[in-house]
């Protein structure tokens, strides 16, 4: 069974004077544990189809579903409640929040569900820390820590609440070859293991060929 | 929570300036409302010997102006006689009191000891009903005792203390103002912030009281009414009204008539200042005076906080659209950013609390007026601190949060996440 | 580069919009503080015409036939005996200038004794009744309005005339301006037997110094048949203290004649003047607050401006700039922010005295100028401020390091 199915989508931005086409037509299904990586060069949509994907941007035709539901009469709350429950994001620049220490940073998804108290939150933390070996870096704060190991932070934040789609934006962009390395067999053994299903967007041809399938993208359409 | 602390605390940490900044804003705000709040609270909270207040009541002065058109207008305080005219036995009224409405300085003396001056008040037996003194030795003066005007006296402490040194004190002569008395009763001192009910020295007074009368009708006389629980102030004014109207018809032959002037005040118009004994006092205009106070100086400051508060969040836009990416909904990014603000506001403003009862409790030009200049005198922490006062700081700090961080938190939760997260 | 600076500031116009927002009120309410203080400045600094140097006054009091100390007078002997034996002592006393007795003579009480005099049934002079003695005229270095000198005021009371004042307000109600009295015999009270000869038109005796006279003063000498209320000194110039050491016991009590409360009349002014003292300084607070909250709100945006622009001031150096341009350039913002904020401040302000919405203010309106100057004056008070608080954020912003800030991009 498909978890994304994109249908059409066309994504226009409009300012005062330019339409700017972002997306135009685009048609993908995702299976269930597919791991997948995004291709193209810069500019060509990518990050914007993962944020339609990621329900934080709304297409501007054509229509999203993801794990069998659609969004089109969604309220924000409701999609967020939704983001909260299924989706995981990873980002090329971290993005933790700098005044909050680890702990606390990878916590962040649990304290938008209802539900879970203070203890049961801590104990998944740390359960998830301790998979990805950073349990001894809990009270650190992000600036102390090193690029590879900031990303191993974001993605134990994207798995805490264990979604079933992980959507990942260039996450080694950032990082030097080895610790590049590393994040992608992190992101591996999640597929494997966990039957998370992956979106990746990456410019890196070599860990593309690594994923079941590469979706290769140029002026907001799908070219193979 | 403790997260949260954590948080507030690095954030504060990164911007020191702006942080400093809101926080004494903040607790300077707190600290100068606090500070009128707690003025006005020392005029109106009971307190012993005003423990009555808000059964209180003070019927004073009298005003009458001709019928004909020979011009006689004057106004003053009563005489005994007029006071029971108009106030004597009222329903609902449980205490009925005669005394003079202002301590005046006399010469007190005993034996061969240098005069010196206290603050003396003529009063009737039941204003020891009224007013809780508090005995130290000896006993209150007797109705008739009053009634006959025996020259027996209650003096404070410290009176009976500078006049005859060691104990005990009861049964020794004063002169007051050069008249004998004998003390059969001594009482605790008393602040000068209870300003009807306080004094160094308690004499008698009668009916045929004549010293302080200038004719049949002014005198120096006002009447403390207590009145009784649940009863309401309006029916025992709508009562002196209708004396006022029988006492006219007395005054028809002088070519007199009575103006009305509200007459029994509450504990606020007192505390507002009688202004005169021919003006009908209003507390309104005071109370209005003192809201747009309030409204100062909590709007100006939270624009300020707000535009800092702006900032801040300005630095934090991509911790936003994280958290929205996440699953935040917008409603929680606004609980969150005031919860966040009022914490900030809160310590603020229990530094501002604190240093206004501590400066309330210290400063005494706070409550000066013309009756207690130069006494000193400051109210009690105890008295500072009820509930209403700590229920006020809350009520601030919390209008104050909410002037300061509703826009910036509805601005926040606007956001788009997308944009946000791509923000540096 | 003024209209860079408009055109830099309408970018950020959300962040100065708040700031406008808070200059206009601030500016508003410090208008409304300082014309109150600005108008009681005025009245205080007026030309009295009378001088309270060295006062002492002490109440006059007797003892009673029903006290036990009460000595019995003989035929000689009187009230009136020992009183003045108690008088002549004080202006024995060789750190005494002169020394009378009066009736509501002195002011900082507010007692008002309300008389008046008339021509006929429809010509009257309305007036608070101060009863004195010559001394007093002397002691209080009384002027008159016309130019008499003390000596011949006091020279008019010692015949029996009474002197009237001036007013400071021509209200409604006064029909005849004092001097039309001056030299006419007029009726006193409604006593039509008691005739009195109007002297001249002096300075008149406010109960406090704030007080605006709306009715008038009469100074009536103090007759025989008056018995007065308090005994005035006026010691000589700077013996305050040796005077107060002198006094004895005898010196206060005479027969059955005491004096009580010898009060310096420094003291009485305070007591008079607490109630307006206490909201002066209430007020001074007040815009000392506001004054404050207006330079750390200055502090803190300018402080997060100076962060958020340190490139675009690197590359302004880069391209020449001086450190006294990028100073210019804050403050002139600064100021900016002020004088587009005054316009709305100034309009309301004036819609606020049109409309009479403060009444202090109404009372003020009839000295003019005042509120005039308390704008200049809140504005000047309001950019000195801003400076002040801009001054740090802008020092940093001038120290910025162009290779420094640039790398760090």
């Amino acid at each position: 069974m498909a978890v994304i199915t994109l249908s059409g989508i066309g994504k226009v931005y409009r300012t005062k004077e330019i339409e700017t086409t972002a997306l135009e037509n685009v048609n993908i299904e995702v299976e269930r544990g597919e791991f997948v990586s995004i291709m193209g060069p810069s500019g060509c949509g990518k990050s914007t189809l993962l944020n339609v994907i990621g329900l934080l941007d709304r297409p501007t035709s054509g229509t999203v579903s993801l794990l069998g539901e659609r969004f089109d009469n969604y309220s924000d709350a409701s999609l967020s409640h939704f983001r909260n429950k299924n989706l995981g994001f990873v980002f090329q620049s971290f993005h933790l929040i700098p005044s909050l220490d680890v702990a606390a940073n990878v916590e962040l998804p649990l304290l938008y569900r209802s539900g879970m108290n203070s203890a049961m939150r801590r104990r998944r933390v740390t359960e998830v820390l301790d998979r990805l070996e950073m349990t001894h870096r809990m009270k650190h704060m992000p600036s102390q820590l090193s690029g590879g190991q900031c990303q191993r932070v974001a993605i134990a934040r994207a798995i805490v609440g264990t979604p079933s789609i992980i959507l990942a934006d260039e996450p080694t962009g950032n990082l030097d070859s080895k610790m590049g390395a590393e994040v992608m067999s992190l992101l591996h053994n999640l597929n494997q293991e966990d039957g998370t299903t992956i979106m990746m967007v990456t410019h890196n041809e070599s860990q593309a060929m690594e994923t079941d399938r590469i979706i290769r993208f140029f002026d907001g359409r799908i070219i193979s | 929570m403790k997260t949260k602390l954590l948080q507030i605390y690095y954030d504060m940490r990164h911007q020191p300036v702006i942080a400093w900044v809101s926080f004494i804003a903040t607790a300077l705000s707190v600290f100068l409302i606090m500070v009128v709040v707690m003025m006005q609270q020392v005029k109106v909270i009971p307190f012993a010997p005003e423990s009555c207040r808000a059964h209180l009541l003070v019927g004073a002065f009298l005003h009458t102006e001709s019928t004909d058109n020979s011009n006689n207008n004057s106004s003053s305080g009563m005489s005994y006689y007029v006071a029971e005219k108009l106030y004597s036995g009222l329903d609902g009224v449980e205490h009925t009191s005669y005394f003079s409405l202002s301590a005046e300085p006399s010469d007190v003396k005993s034996g061969q000891n240098e005069a010196f001056s206290a603050k003396s008040r003529k009063a009737d037996a039941e204003f020891f009903r009224i007013f809780d003194h508090t005995l130290v030795e000896g006993r209150y003066y007797t109705k008739e005792e009053a009634d006959a005007m025996m020259p027996v006296a209650v003096v404070s402490e410290s009176t009976a203390g500078k006049a005859f040194g060691g104990r005990p004190w009861t049964g020794r002569q004063i002169l007051v103002d050069q008249k004998p008395y004998t003390v059969i009763g001594v009482v605790r001192d008393n602040s000068s912030l209870a300003t009807t009910a306080c004094g160094d020295v308690f004499l008698p007074t009668g009916p045929d009281d004549k010293s302080g009368q200038w004719n049949d009708y002014m005198g120096n006389i006002a009447v403390a009414l207590l009145v009784g629980d649940g009863v309401d102030f309006g029916s025992v004014r709508e009562q002196v009204k209708g004396r006022y109207a029988m006492f006219d018809t007395e005054l028809a032959q002088h070519n007199l008539r009575t103006v009305y002037h509200e007459s029994p005040f509450d504990r606020e118009t007192v505390a507002g200042g009688l202004i005169g004994s021919n003006v009908t006092p209003d507390p309104s205009a005071e109370r209005r005076m003192r809201l747009a106070v309030y409204a100062i100086l909590l709007i100006v400051p939270a624009i300020n906080l707000s535009s800092m508060l702006h900032s801040r969040m300005r630095r934090r836009i991509s911790e936003i659209g994280v958290r929205r990416a996440f699953g935040c909904t917008r409603r929680r990014i606004i609980v969150d950013i005031v919860a966040e603000n009022f914490i900030v506001t809160l310590a603020g403003g229990l530094v501002g609390v604190i240093a206004g009862v501590i400066f309330a409790a210290t400063y005494s030009g706070l409550y000066e007026n013309m009756e207690n200049f130069g006494s000193g005198d400051t109210p009690a922490v105890s008295a500072l601190l009820s509930w209403t006062t700590v229920l006020i700081a809350l009520g601030v700090c919390f209008v104050l949060n909410i002037f300061s961080a509703s826009v910036p938190a509805w601005q926040a939760s606007r956001l788009n996440p997308v944009n946000a997260i791509n923000c540096k | 580069m003024k209209r860079h600076l408009i055109s830099q500031m309408c970018n950020e116009w959300r962040g100065n919009l708040w700031m406008i927002v808070e200059l206009v009120i601030v500016s508003c309410v410090l208008w409304a503080l300082f014309s109150f203080l600005c108008g009681l400045l005025h009245v205080r600094l007026r030309h009295s015409g009378y001088d309270m140097t060295g006062i002492y006054v002490a109440d006059i009091r007797a003892v009673g036939k029903d006290s036990p100390l009460y000595q019995p007078y003989d035929s000689v002997h009187s009230y009136r005996t020992d009183r003045d034996m108690l008088l002549s002592g004080l202006r024995g006393n060789p750190y005494v200038e002169e020394a009378g007795m009066g009736f509501n003579a002195m002011p900082y009480n507010y007692n008002y004794m309300g008389n008046f005099l008339c021509e006929n049934d429809s010509v009257y002079y309305y007036g608070n009744l101060r009863m004195v003695t010559p001394e007093i005229i002397r002691m209080i270095r009384l002027e008159g309005l016309g130019g008499e000198t003390t000596e011949q005021l006091a020279g008019m009371i010692e015949r029996g005339d009474v002197i009237i004042s001036g007013l400071d307000e021509q209200t409604s109600s006064v029909v005849y301006t004092p001097e039309y009295f001056v030299g006419k015999d007029l009726r006193f009270s409604n006593d039509s037997s008691r005739v009195v000869h109007v002297g001249a038109v002096a300075y008149g005796m406010r109960r406090t110094d704030y007080e605006a006279l709306t009715s008038g003063v009469i100074y009536m000498p103090l007759s025989d048949s008056n018995w007065p209320d308090q005994i005035i000194i006026r010691v000589k110039p700077g013996m305050e203290r040796e005077f107060a050491e002198s006094l004895t016991a005898a010196d206060k009590q005479h027969g059955n004649v005491y004096l009580s409360g010898m009060t310096h009349i420094d003291r009485m002014r305070d007591v008079a003047h607490i109630d307006i003292n206490v909201t002066i300084r209430n007020f001074v607070i007040c815009a000392v607050f506001l004054l404050l909250v207006i330079f750390l709100g200055f502090l803190g945006s300018f402080w997060f401006r100076t962060q958020q622009r340190v490139v675009e001031i690197a590359i302004r150096k880069v391209n020449g700039a001086t450190r006294r341009d990028i100073l210019r350039r804050f403050l002139g913002e600064g100021m900016l922010l002020l004088v587009v904020a005054t316009v709305p401040a100034v309009m309301i302000d004036y819609a606020v005295m049109h409309y009479n919405l403060f009444t202090f203010i109404e009372d003020l309106g009839n000295s003019g100028t005042v509120v005039y100057e308390s704008m200049a004056v809140t504005f000047v008070m309001l950019a000195i401020l801003i400076v002040a608080g801009i001054w740090f954020p802008a020092c940093k912003a001038m120290n910025v390091d162009p290779v420094y800030a640039l790398k760090d991009q």
